[in-house]
C-alpha cells in the first residue's frame, strides 16, 4: 500500500477461485495485490454508503486540504470570484479563439 | 414555476464547491447535493467537467462521482460546446466561459441551471433556461 503510515495489517482468507480472479485482475491493471484488494473493499463499502455518506467523505478530505492550503477561510464572494476566473481560463484552454 | 422532479438540471460548479466546503453563506448546496441528488436528473457538460476536475484532487473527484452515479440519471456531455452557440451567447454579453455553459446547455435543451452565480442573470437576461438557487431547486423538487 502506498500509505502504510496509516495502513493496518489485515489477514484475509478468499476462496481460491476469487483470490485468483484478483490476481489476475491486478495483473492486468498492473496493480499490487494488496493495492486492488484496497480498492475493492472501499467500493463495496461505497456501496453500501448512502450519498451523504460518500459525499461527507468526500467533504472532510476537501476541508483537510482547504486547511492545509489555508483556503478554507476564504469568503464566499472570493470562491465565487475564483470559480468565474478558472471558468474562464478552461474556457480559454478548451476554445482558443 | 413548475416541479423540477420530472426535468433534467445541470449543476455548476459553485454549487459542489459550496456544498464540499460547508459553506455557511449557502447552506441549501449541501442540502441539494448530501440529501436530494438521489432525486436529480442531472446533466454534466464538458466545461463543468474540466472544473470540477480543476478544483478537486483526483481522490475527491473520484468520490463525486461515485455519489453522481446515485442520481436518478446522469448524462456527462463530453463533447465541446457549439461553437456557433457559443459566439452567439459572447456577442449577447456573457463571458466566454458563461457562453459555453450557455451553449452546452441549449444545445442539449436543458432548462434548469442551479447556480448560486449571479453574474448568469445579468449577462444572459434572455437565456433559454432558467437559472436557480440551491434553495429554490430543493422547493421545486417538493
Amino acid at each position: 500500500m502506498s500509505n502504510t503510515e496509516q495502513a493496518v495489517q489485515v489477514i484475509v482468507t478468499l476462496p481460491k477461485e476469487i483470490y485468483e480472479r484478483v490476481a489476475r485482475t491486478a495483473a492486468g491493471e498492473q496493480q499490487q495485490l494488496e493495492d486492488l484488494l484496497s480498492v475493492l473493499i472501499v467500493e463495496g463499502l461505497d456501496a453500501h454508503a448512502t450519498v451523504r455518506e460518500l459525499l461527507e467523505h468526500v467533504s472532510g478530505q476537501y476541508r483537510a486540504r482547504l486547511i492545509r492550503e489555508g483556503k478554507l477561510d476564504q469568503s464566499a464572494d472570493e470562491v465565487l470570484q475564483e470559480l468565474r476566473t478558472v471558468r474562464e481560463q478552461i474556457a480559454s484552454e478548451l476554445y482558443p479563439s | 414555476m413548475n416541479s423540477i422532479r420530472h426535468e433534467t438540471v445541470a449543476l455548476d460548479t459553485n454549487v459542489f464547491v459550496f456544498a464540499l466546503r460547508k459553506e455557511a453563506a449557502y447552506p441549501a448546496c449541501e442540502t441539494l447535493l448530501f440529501d436530494k441528488l438521489s432525486e436529480l436528473q442531472v446533466y454534466i457538460p464538458l466545461q463543468i467537467f474540466v472544473e470540477l476536475q480543476r478544483n478537486l484532487t483526483g481522490s475527491e473527484m473520484r468520490g463525486v462521482l461515485r455519489a453522481l452515479l446515485r442520481a436518478k440519471t446522469v448524462t456527462w456531455e463530453y463533447a465541446p460546446a457549439p461553437a456557433e452557440l457559443t459566439a452567439q451567447w459572447e456577442r449577447q454579453g456573457a463571458k466566454k466561459g458563461d457562453a459555453v455553459i450557455a451553449a452546452h446547455l441549449e444545445a442539449a435543451q436543458i432548462r434548469y441551471f442551479i447556480s448560486e452565480n449571479r453574474h448568469f442573470l445579468t449577462e444572459l437576461p434572455a437565456s433559454p433556461f432558467q437559472v436557480l438557487r440551491s434553495e429554490a431547486a430543493i422547493q421545486l423538487l417538493k
